[in-house]
Protein backbone atom coordinates (compact mmCIF):
# COMPACT_ATOMS: atom_id res chain seq x y z
CA UNK A 1 0.00 0.00 0.00
CA UNK A 2 1.26 3.46 -0.72
CA UNK A 3 0.34 7.15 -0.12
CA UNK A 4 -1.35 8.87 -2.87
CA UNK A 5 -2.20 12.78 -3.54
CA UNK A 6 -3.79 13.67 -6.21
CA UNK A 7 -3.34 17.69 -6.07
CA UNK A 8 -2.00 18.12 -9.60
CA UNK A 9 -4.88 16.02 -10.89
CA UNK A 10 -7.18 17.78 -9.12
CA UNK A 11 -5.68 21.35 -10.31
CA UNK A 12 -6.30 20.00 -13.83
CA UNK A 13 -9.51 18.83 -13.39
CA UNK A 14 -10.45 22.62 -11.79
CA UNK A 15 -9.20 23.98 -15.08
CA UNK A 16 -11.20 21.81 -17.26
CA UNK A 17 -14.43 22.99 -15.35
CA UNK A 18 -16.85 24.96 -17.62
CA UNK A 19 -17.45 28.65 -17.12
CA UNK A 20 -19.31 30.76 -19.31
CA UNK A 21 -17.45 33.59 -20.08
CA UNK A 22 -14.37 33.22 -18.15
CA UNK A 23 -10.83 31.16 -18.47
CA UNK A 24 -9.81 28.94 -15.43
CA UNK A 25 -5.92 28.36 -15.90
CA UNK A 26 -3.93 24.90 -14.72
CA UNK A 27 -1.29 25.41 -12.32
CA UNK A 28 0.91 25.12 -15.08
CA UNK A 29 -0.10 28.08 -16.96
CA UNK A 30 0.34 30.93 -14.51
CA UNK A 31 2.86 32.80 -16.59
CA UNK A 32 4.85 35.92 -15.71
CA UNK A 33 3.22 38.03 -18.87
CA UNK A 34 2.71 40.96 -18.56
CA UNK A 35 -0.92 41.45 -18.68
CA UNK A 36 -3.61 38.46 -18.13
CA UNK A 37 -6.67 38.19 -20.39
CA UNK A 38 -9.65 39.70 -18.98
CA UNK A 39 -12.08 37.06 -17.10
CA UNK A 40 -9.55 34.80 -15.82
CA UNK A 41 -9.60 32.73 -12.66
CA UNK A 42 -6.22 31.63 -12.28
CA UNK A 43 -4.32 29.45 -8.97
CA UNK A 44 -3.01 32.18 -6.66
CA UNK A 45 0.52 32.45 -7.01
CA UNK A 46 1.05 32.85 -3.30
CA UNK A 47 -1.29 31.11 -0.99
CA UNK A 48 -2.74 28.71 -3.44
CA UNK A 49 -2.05 25.85 -1.31
CA UNK A 50 -2.86 26.15 2.36
CA UNK A 51 -4.48 24.83 5.80
CA UNK A 52 -3.37 21.14 5.35
CA UNK A 53 -4.49 18.88 7.54
CA UNK A 54 -4.28 14.87 7.72
CA UNK A 55 -5.97 12.44 9.90
CA UNK A 56 -5.50 8.89 10.49
CA UNK A 57 -8.28 7.10 10.18
CA UNK A 58 -7.94 3.47 10.98
CA UNK A 59 -4.88 1.57 12.60
CA UNK A 60 -1.67 0.21 10.54
CA UNK A 61 1.41 1.74 9.28
CA UNK A 62 3.85 2.22 5.95
CA UNK A 63 0.88 3.44 3.84
CA UNK A 64 -2.03 0.59 5.05
CA UNK A 65 -3.73 2.88 7.05
CA UNK A 66 -6.67 4.55 6.19
CA UNK A 67 -5.83 8.53 6.10
CA UNK A 68 -8.21 11.76 5.54
CA UNK A 69 -6.51 14.57 3.95
CA UNK A 70 -7.79 18.17 3.84
CA UNK A 71 -6.67 21.76 2.45
CA UNK A 72 -7.79 24.90 1.14
CA UNK A 73 -6.94 25.68 -2.77
CA UNK A 74 -7.14 29.35 -3.56
CA UNK A 75 -8.33 30.97 -6.72
CA UNK A 76 -7.83 34.25 -7.91
CA UNK A 77 -10.29 36.08 -10.19
CA UNK A 78 -9.43 38.54 -12.82
CA UNK A 79 -12.43 40.37 -14.21
CA UNK A 80 -10.61 43.70 -15.63
CA UNK A 81 -7.23 45.91 -14.96
CA UNK A 82 -7.51 48.20 -12.76
CA UNK A 83 -7.89 51.56 -14.64
CA UNK A 84 -9.97 50.40 -17.20
CA UNK A 85 -13.38 51.30 -17.09
CA UNK A 86 -15.80 49.90 -14.40
CA UNK A 87 -18.97 51.24 -15.01
CA UNK A 88 -22.21 49.79 -13.78
CA UNK A 89 -22.57 47.67 -16.79
CA UNK A 90 -19.14 46.14 -16.36
CA UNK A 91 -19.60 45.43 -12.42
CA UNK A 92 -22.84 43.30 -13.01
CA UNK A 93 -21.20 41.51 -15.69
CA UNK A 94 -18.25 40.57 -13.03
CA UNK A 95 -20.85 40.05 -10.05
CA UNK A 96 -22.61 37.83 -13.03
CA UNK A 97 -19.18 35.97 -13.53
CA UNK A 98 -18.60 35.75 -9.64
CA UNK A 99 -21.90 33.96 -9.32
CA UNK A 100 -20.88 31.76 -12.35
CA UNK A 101 -17.77 30.53 -10.91
CA UNK A 102 -19.53 30.01 -7.56
CA UNK A 103 -21.98 28.12 -9.20
CA UNK A 104 -19.59 25.47 -11.16
CA UNK A 105 -17.64 24.68 -7.78
CA UNK A 106 -20.65 24.04 -5.78
CA UNK A 107 -22.16 21.57 -8.74
CA UNK A 108 -18.65 19.98 -8.92
CA UNK A 109 -17.92 18.61 -6.11
CA UNK A 110 -16.37 15.57 -7.02
CA UNK A 111 -13.81 16.02 -9.56
CA UNK A 112 -11.33 13.39 -10.37
CA UNK A 113 -8.78 13.02 -7.74
CA UNK A 114 -10.93 14.31 -4.97
CA UNK A 115 -13.43 13.05 -2.54
CA UNK A 116 -15.21 16.24 -1.98
CA UNK A 117 -14.57 19.65 -3.39
CA UNK A 118 -16.94 22.43 -1.88
CA UNK A 119 -16.78 26.36 -1.83
CA UNK A 120 -15.38 27.23 1.57
CA UNK A 121 -15.25 31.27 0.91
CA UNK A 122 -15.02 34.37 -2.00
CA UNK A 123 -13.18 36.96 -0.59
CA UNK A 124 -14.09 40.83 -0.59
CA UNK A 125 -14.30 41.84 -3.92
CA UNK A 126 -12.21 45.03 -5.07
CA UNK A 127 -8.46 45.69 -6.31
CA UNK A 128 -6.65 42.46 -6.61
CA UNK A 129 -2.78 41.58 -8.29
CA UNK A 130 -1.34 38.86 -10.46
CA UNK A 131 1.94 37.62 -10.22
CA UNK A 132 3.83 40.70 -11.96
CA UNK A 133 2.01 43.07 -9.60
CA UNK A 134 -0.55 44.08 -11.61
CA UNK A 135 -3.65 45.18 -10.41
CA UNK A 136 -7.07 44.30 -11.49
CA UNK A 137 -10.79 44.33 -9.93
CA UNK A 138 -11.49 40.88 -8.78
CA UNK A 139 -11.86 38.74 -5.50
CA UNK A 140 -10.81 35.18 -4.45
CA UNK A 141 -12.25 31.96 -4.20
CA UNK A 142 -10.92 29.35 -1.48
CA UNK A 143 -11.90 25.94 -2.32
CA UNK A 144 -11.67 22.92 0.76
CA UNK A 145 -10.35 19.75 -1.04
CA UNK A 146 -11.31 16.10 0.71
CA UNK A 147 -8.64 13.62 -0.53
CA UNK A 148 -8.42 9.70 1.09
CA UNK A 149 -4.63 9.27 0.24
CA UNK A 150 -4.79 5.99 1.51
CA UNK B 1 7.43 5.10 31.63
CA UNK B 2 7.71 5.90 27.15
CA UNK B 3 4.27 5.85 25.62
CA UNK B 4 3.44 3.67 23.52
CA UNK B 5 1.91 3.84 20.06
CA UNK B 6 -1.58 2.09 19.06
CA UNK B 7 -1.01 2.89 15.31
CA UNK B 8 0.47 -1.00 14.61
CA UNK B 9 -2.19 -2.64 16.53
CA UNK B 10 -3.44 -6.01 14.92
CA UNK B 11 -7.04 -6.61 14.90
CA UNK B 12 -8.51 -10.36 14.01
CA UNK B 13 -11.89 -11.37 13.80
CA UNK B 14 -12.61 -15.18 13.07
CA UNK B 15 -9.62 -14.77 10.94
CA UNK B 16 -10.30 -11.71 8.95
CA UNK B 17 -7.14 -9.03 9.62
CA UNK B 18 -9.57 -5.92 9.79
CA UNK B 19 -6.87 -3.93 11.57
CA UNK B 20 -6.51 -0.98 8.58
CA UNK B 21 -10.45 -0.89 8.26
CA UNK B 22 -10.63 0.10 12.32
CA UNK B 23 -10.51 2.92 13.82
CA UNK B 24 -11.12 2.64 17.16
CA UNK B 25 -11.42 -0.27 20.00
CA UNK B 26 -12.61 -0.57 23.55
CA UNK B 27 -12.33 -3.88 25.79
CA UNK B 28 -14.22 -3.85 28.80
CA UNK B 29 -14.51 -6.55 31.53
CA UNK B 30 -17.05 -5.43 34.62
CA UNK B 31 -18.24 -7.33 37.81
CA UNK B 32 -20.93 -5.61 38.39
CA UNK B 33 -22.03 -4.99 42.35
CA UNK B 34 -24.73 -7.06 43.83
CA UNK B 35 -26.57 -5.61 46.28
CA UNK B 36 -26.92 -7.60 49.71
CA UNK B 37 -27.52 -4.39 52.08
CA UNK B 38 -29.60 -5.46 55.15
CA UNK B 39 -31.62 -2.93 57.12
CA UNK B 40 -29.16 -2.61 59.92
CA UNK B 41 -26.34 -2.74 57.51
CA UNK B 42 -25.48 0.98 58.45
CA UNK B 43 -23.50 0.89 54.86
CA UNK B 44 -24.11 -0.05 51.58
CA UNK B 45 -23.23 -3.48 51.06
CA UNK B 46 -22.48 -5.88 48.12
CA UNK B 47 -21.25 -8.80 47.07
CA UNK B 48 -19.09 -9.02 43.36
CA UNK B 49 -21.52 -10.43 40.76
CA UNK B 50 -21.16 -12.79 38.03
CA UNK B 51 -18.13 -11.01 35.43
CA UNK B 52 -18.73 -9.93 31.82
CA UNK B 53 -16.49 -9.06 28.96
CA UNK B 54 -17.03 -6.84 25.52
CA UNK B 55 -15.16 -5.35 23.02
CA UNK B 56 -16.19 -2.39 21.15
CA UNK B 57 -14.88 -1.30 17.49
CA UNK B 58 -15.69 1.28 15.22
CA UNK B 59 -14.21 1.05 11.59
CA UNK B 60 -14.79 2.38 8.29
CA UNK B 61 -17.02 0.80 5.91
CA UNK B 62 -15.19 -1.22 3.46
CA UNK B 63 -17.46 -3.36 1.10
CA UNK B 64 -14.97 -5.93 0.66
CA UNK B 65 -13.02 -5.87 3.77
CA UNK B 66 -16.27 -5.18 6.72
CA UNK B 67 -19.14 -7.34 4.59
CA UNK B 68 -17.63 -10.41 6.33
CA UNK B 69 -17.60 -8.36 10.12
CA UNK B 70 -21.03 -7.37 8.78
CA UNK B 71 -22.53 -10.87 8.40
CA UNK B 72 -21.21 -11.82 11.78
CA UNK B 73 -24.76 -10.11 13.81
CA UNK B 74 -25.73 -12.36 16.56
CA UNK B 75 -22.98 -14.97 15.91
CA UNK B 76 -19.88 -16.25 17.73
CA UNK B 77 -16.15 -16.69 17.07
CA UNK B 78 -12.81 -15.18 17.95
CA UNK B 79 -11.50 -12.09 18.08
CA UNK B 80 -7.95 -11.33 19.02
CA UNK B 81 -6.53 -7.66 19.40
CA UNK B 82 -2.10 -7.14 19.67
CA UNK B 83 -1.90 -3.64 20.54
CA UNK B 84 1.59 -3.32 20.39
CA UNK B 85 1.65 -4.69 17.19
CA UNK B 86 3.34 -8.00 16.39
CA UNK B 87 6.84 -8.90 18.03
CA UNK B 88 7.01 -12.52 19.48
CA UNK B 89 5.35 -12.70 23.20
CA UNK B 90 3.57 -9.23 22.70
CA UNK B 91 0.66 -8.69 24.85
CA UNK B 92 -2.65 -9.87 23.22
CA UNK B 93 -6.28 -9.40 24.05
CA UNK B 94 -8.24 -11.99 23.13
CA UNK B 95 -12.23 -12.74 23.68
CA UNK B 96 -14.21 -15.84 22.49
CA UNK B 97 -17.72 -13.86 21.29
CA UNK B 98 -20.97 -15.16 21.93
CA UNK B 99 -23.17 -12.13 20.09
CA UNK B 100 -22.65 -9.24 17.85
CA UNK B 101 -24.35 -6.11 17.86
CA UNK B 102 -23.40 -3.67 14.60
CA UNK B 103 -24.68 -0.26 14.13
CA UNK B 104 -24.06 1.60 10.64
CA UNK B 105 -23.57 5.28 10.20
CA UNK B 106 -22.99 7.79 7.46
CA UNK B 107 -22.34 11.52 7.56
CA UNK B 108 -21.89 13.61 4.22
CA UNK B 109 -18.73 15.25 5.77
CA UNK B 110 -16.92 12.00 6.17
CA UNK B 111 -16.58 8.15 5.69
CA UNK B 112 -19.28 5.58 5.79
CA UNK B 113 -18.91 4.15 9.62
CA UNK B 114 -19.73 0.95 11.07
CA UNK B 115 -19.33 2.46 14.52
CA UNK B 116 -19.97 0.58 17.95
CA UNK B 117 -19.72 -2.97 16.66
CA UNK B 118 -20.51 -4.85 20.15
CA UNK B 119 -18.31 -8.31 20.80
CA UNK B 120 -20.51 -9.73 23.47
CA UNK B 121 -19.06 -12.34 26.44
CA UNK B 122 -21.47 -13.26 28.84
CA UNK B 123 -22.41 -16.83 29.86
CA UNK B 124 -20.34 -18.58 32.18
CA UNK B 125 -18.69 -21.83 31.66
CA UNK B 126 -15.94 -23.89 32.66
CA UNK B 127 -14.44 -22.59 29.52
CA UNK B 128 -15.52 -19.27 29.55
CA UNK B 129 -12.97 -16.67 30.20
CA UNK B 130 -14.12 -13.62 29.03
CA UNK B 131 -10.98 -11.48 27.63
CA UNK B 132 -7.61 -12.77 27.84
CA UNK B 133 -4.74 -11.28 28.42
CA UNK B 134 -2.31 -13.75 26.79
CA UNK B 135 0.57 -13.01 24.58
CA UNK B 136 1.03 -13.62 20.48
CA UNK B 137 2.96 -16.02 19.41
CA UNK B 138 2.52 -15.93 15.89
CA UNK B 139 1.47 -13.59 13.61
CA UNK B 140 3.19 -14.43 9.77
CA UNK B 141 2.53 -15.67 6.04
CA UNK B 142 4.48 -18.42 5.15
CA UNK B 143 4.61 -20.71 2.54
CA UNK B 144 6.40 -23.58 4.13
CA UNK B 145 6.69 -25.07 7.24
CA UNK B 146 7.35 -22.41 9.95
CA UNK B 147 9.03 -23.60 13.61
CA UNK B 148 8.79 -20.37 15.99
CA UNK B 149 10.76 -19.32 18.73
CA UNK B 150 10.22 -20.06 21.68
CA UNK B 151 8.39 -17.53 23.80
CA UNK B 152 9.49 -17.56 27.61
CA UNK B 153 6.55 -17.27 30.21
CA UNK B 154 6.70 -13.79 32.06
CA UNK B 155 6.86 -15.76 35.36
CA UNK B 156 10.53 -16.69 34.22
CA UNK B 157 9.56 -20.35 35.03
CA UNK B 158 6.62 -23.06 34.22
CA UNK B 159 3.27 -22.74 35.57
CA UNK B 160 0.51 -25.06 36.44
CA UNK B 161 -2.78 -23.82 35.00
CA UNK B 162 -5.54 -23.80 32.13
CA UNK B 163 -4.45 -22.85 29.06
CA UNK B 164 -6.17 -22.01 25.84
CA UNK B 165 -4.67 -20.66 22.42
CA UNK B 166 -6.78 -18.97 19.60
CA UNK B 167 -5.58 -19.12 15.91
CA UNK B 168 -6.79 -16.82 13.08
CA UNK B 169 -6.13 -18.31 9.14
CA UNK B 170 -6.60 -14.45 7.62
CA UNK B 171 -4.99 -15.87 4.08
CA UNK B 172 -6.08 -19.37 3.44
CA UNK B 173 -4.02 -22.26 1.09
CA UNK B 174 -5.48 -23.26 -2.15
CA UNK B 175 -3.80 -26.65 -2.07
CA UNK B 176 -1.60 -27.07 0.92
CA UNK B 177 -2.60 -27.50 4.26
CA UNK B 178 -0.85 -26.92 7.94
CA UNK B 179 -1.06 -28.85 10.73
CA UNK B 180 -0.61 -25.86 13.43
CA UNK B 181 -0.15 -26.71 17.31
CA UNK B 182 1.31 -24.48 20.07
CA UNK B 183 4.19 -26.69 21.65
CA UNK B 184 6.17 -26.05 25.22
CA UNK B 185 9.82 -27.10 26.40
CA UNK B 186 11.56 -26.79 29.64
CA UNK B 187 14.72 -25.58 27.17
CA UNK B 188 13.84 -22.86 24.61
CA UNK B 189 15.87 -25.06 21.90
CA UNK B 190 14.77 -28.16 21.92
CA UNK B 191 12.32 -30.72 23.70
CA UNK B 192 9.38 -29.31 22.34
CA UNK B 193 6.08 -31.69 22.85
CA UNK B 194 2.66 -30.67 21.68
CA UNK B 195 0.70 -28.27 24.53
CA UNK B 196 -1.99 -27.29 21.60
CA UNK B 197 -3.40 -28.86 18.68
CA UNK B 198 -6.11 -27.27 16.59
CA UNK B 199 -7.72 -28.91 14.01
CA UNK B 200 -7.77 -26.49 11.62
CA UNK B 201 -5.98 -26.95 8.72
CA UNK B 202 -5.19 -23.52 6.37
CA UNK B 203 -7.77 -24.10 3.65
CA UNK B 204 -10.20 -22.01 5.10
CA UNK B 205 -10.47 -18.62 6.71
CA UNK B 206 -11.52 -18.65 10.08
CA UNK B 207 -10.88 -19.03 13.81
CA UNK B 208 -10.34 -21.20 16.30
CA UNK B 209 -9.74 -21.30 20.13
CA UNK B 210 -8.82 -24.46 21.86
CA UNK B 211 -8.84 -24.81 25.94
CA UNK B 212 -6.53 -27.20 27.52
CA UNK B 213 -7.45 -28.52 31.42
CA UNK B 214 -4.94 -26.83 34.24
CA UNK B 215 -1.62 -28.72 34.14
CA UNK B 216 2.03 -28.12 34.02
CA UNK B 217 2.78 -25.90 31.30
CA UNK B 218 6.65 -25.56 30.57
CA UNK B 219 8.62 -22.10 30.50
CA UNK B 220 9.15 -21.82 26.90
CA UNK B 221 6.34 -21.73 24.08
CA UNK B 222 6.51 -21.95 20.43
CA UNK B 223 4.33 -22.36 17.49
CA UNK B 224 4.94 -25.01 14.40
CA UNK B 225 3.10 -24.69 11.36
CA UNK B 226 3.77 -27.98 9.48
CA UNK B 227 3.22 -27.74 6.06
CA UNK B 228 1.58 -30.67 3.53
CA UNK B 229 1.75 -30.37 0.27
CA UNK B 230 3.98 -28.23 -2.01
CA UNK B 231 2.36 -25.89 -4.08
CA UNK B 232 3.47 -23.08 -2.11
CA UNK B 233 0.47 -21.41 -0.86
CA UNK B 234 0.84 -18.77 1.11
CA UNK B 235 -0.66 -19.41 5.00
CA UNK B 236 -1.18 -16.17 6.47
CA UNK B 237 -1.68 -16.68 10.58
CA UNK B 238 -2.24 -15.59 13.85
CA UNK B 239 -1.96 -17.86 17.09
CA UNK B 240 -3.08 -16.16 20.54
CA UNK B 241 -1.70 -18.01 23.60
CA UNK B 242 -2.87 -17.69 27.17
CA UNK B 243 -3.12 -18.80 30.81
CA UNK B 244 -4.43 -18.58 33.98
Amino acid sequence: MTVAINLPTIAEQISRLSVEGVTILDIDAITTQSILAPYTLAPRPDGWFSNLSVTVDTFGTLGTEKLTMTYNLTYRYFHTALGNQLNFASYAHMIDNIVNIAEVFMTNDTVTGAIDLRLAGISDIGPVTDPAGNAYHGCDFTMLVTEYPA
Amino acid sequence: MAKISSKSGIILINGYNVSSNASQYTANTAVPPNDVTGFTDGWRNNLAGTPSSEINLNMVWNATATNNIIALVGSAGNLTIVPEGWTLGSRSLSMGFLHTDISNSGDPSGPIQIGNVKFSNYKTTDTNEGIENGWILAHDDIETTQTGTGFVDPSGGAVTARCSATLHIWAACASDTYAIEVQHSTTLGSGYATLVAFTMNGSAIGSERVVVASGTINKYRRVLATVTGSAGNTLGYSVHFWHA
